[in-house]
């Protein structure tokens, strides 16, 4: 297959390091040291990002804080704070949306533009674009922050780009230079390969990037044993099948827990606590659903879940406890509990009410209003149950480990 | 490890915070690394990550009270 000839219009953008620079940001003493940002900063708590000094280091994110401390004793841990994140987030959408308003963030830190028939790009090219956002991001935002910017025809090579040169790069794939690239970048290194898929490659005789790029449809389905082989072969020659867009299906919320809790009496107040959060963000977006979901990871590397439909629709918190505590007594925890989630599925628009035979619907939804007014007015959890009382402070404010469902909610309630 | 503080104080301001005056002595501001909002509710606060010579600190502004707090210092590192 022929490369794509069209010019780059899709730009990836990618901050470096995103908590851990924003808080180096925030406190320029922390700049140029070694800076880990953990869920905990106790010795078992997990690395959500590290700097750039401490990626320089080998300490990377998923790493247990005793171990980047392993590597470097004096390794800067600092909890997160979600709300920097969120308003950087917020800043970066504000200048992106000078450039094009065709634009998705794929995460709380990773942006795509596609620039095709806007002004900016008719009046320039993409790398002065890529600069002059750069610029701007230090400019207006913090003299801290850099971004990776990758330029491709489509989204797939416009990320590979981003990440060629890190952190601070700028690079181009388009039918000039793809040769070039492909032929330095192992299988491995292609977002989506990893070391399965690679030995599905293999086994079809294709062991490096260009074997990829030149192998025929028949053999990369063959591969994959889907149509997921036409898909790599059609965006290895930089064209487009990654512009589509996942509608929300479930609301969930999950916790990592700092202390070892192996009992159902122990974890309830826990899993009140995050049915109530979850169930808050559902009735907002003016959803009911029909279905729950439990997950429980343990310490031990094990983990159990279950999945159930429920007899109705449901808005209410305490219909969704109920469900999801019936889950967890069929878990019967025996071991520390590691990860916690909770999730509800079959979204439908909450428009209109079925009336219960044994119980006011309609008493019941106008309390759960109430309740839900007083929280928006005074802050969540000012009313909520006593039984998630012992959860509160296991259940804190955290974004969504590269997620971007969240992302719906602060962005169309900005602060 | 920022110290968490949670004080009332008296903040000069001008465009963004030049001083802080905390415990009865004045902190001049020379950065103002990062300033992000959020909402408790209804109350819209501003977040301000400042800077001294010596400290770093973290001040918030309520805007239904109009009153400055002191939430947390650390230390240059």
């Amino acid at each position: 297959m022929e490369f794509n000839s069209a010019p780059s219009t899709i730009m990836h953008i990618d901050l470096n390091s995103c908590f851990a620079s924003i808080e180096q940001q925030a406190n320029p003493f922390l700049r140029g040291k070694p800076v880990a940002v953990a869920a905990f900063t106790s010795p078992g708590g997990c690395i959500l990002a590290a700097s750039v000094e401490a990626k320089r280091l080998g300490i990377k994110t998923g790493l247990r804080v005793r171990d980047g401390r392993a590597i470097y004793p004096k390794l800067i841990v600092l909890p997160p704070d979600p709300w920097k994140y969120r308003n950087v987030h917020l800043s970066l959408r504000r200048l992106i949306s000078d450039y094009t308003s065709d634009f998705v963030p794929k995460s709380i830190d990773e942006f795509v533009l596609n620039m095709k028939d806007y002004p900016k790009l008719i009046k320039g090219n993409m790398k002065n674009i890529g600069m002059e956002i750069k610029t701007r991001i230090k400019a207006e935002i913090g003299e801290w922050l850099t971004v990776n910017v990758g330029i491709a025809p489509n989204r797939y090579l416009a990320k590979v780009a981003a990440g060629l040169h890190k952190p601070d790069g700028l690079d181009e794939i388009n039918k000039n230079n793809f040769l070039d690239i492909y032929s330095h970048l192992k299988l491995t290194d292609l977002t989506g390969i990893r070391e399965r898929n690679a030995a599905r490659l293999n086994g079809m005789g294709i062991y490096s990037v260009l074997d990829f790029f030149e192998a025929p449809v028949w053999r990369l389905r063959a591969a994959f044993h889907s149509i997921n082989g036409l898909y790599w072969h059609v965006r290895l020659g930089g064209y487009e099948v990654d512009d589509v867009e996942f509608g929300r299906r479930s609301y969930g919320n999950s916790v990592a827990l700092g202390k070892n809790i192996a009992t159902t009496a122990g974890l309830s107040p826990v899993l009140a606590r995050l049915t109530e959060k979850m169930c808050s963000r559902l009735r907002a977006a003016g959803y009911r659903a029909s279905g729950i979901h439990l997950m429980l990871a343990y310490k031990n590397g094990s983990w159990w879940h279950k999945g159930r439909l429920l007899t109705q629709p449901y808005f209410d918190s305490r219909d969704f406890y109920k469900a999801a505590f019936r889950l967890l007594i069929e878990a019967n925890p025996n071991s520390p509990v590691l990860n916690i989630a909770v999730s509800c599925f079959g979204l439908s628009r909450d428009t209109s009410l079925q009336l219960g035979l044994f119980e006011d619907v309609d008493r019941k939804r106008s309390l759960v209003q109430s309740v839900d007014l007083v929280n928006e007015r005074w802050g969540g959890f000012t009313v909520t149950s006593a039984r998630s009382f012992g959860g509160a402070k296991m259940v804190m404010d955290r974004i969504a480990f590269g997620g971007i469902k969240e992302l719906e909610e602060f962005t169309l309630n900005p602060a | 490890m920022a110290e968490v503080i949670d004080e009332k104080v008296v903040v000069g301001m001008s465009d963004s915070p030049k001083w802080v005056k905390w415990k009865n002595r004045i902190h001049q501001i020379d950065k103002v690394g990062l300033h992000y909002t959020f909402r408790e509710g209804r109350i819209l606060y501003h977040m301000f990550s400042v800077s001294t010579n010596t400290l770093a600190m973290k001040l918030r502004f309520d805007t239904e009270t109009l009153a400055w707090k002191l939430m947390e210092v650390e230390s240059g590192i």
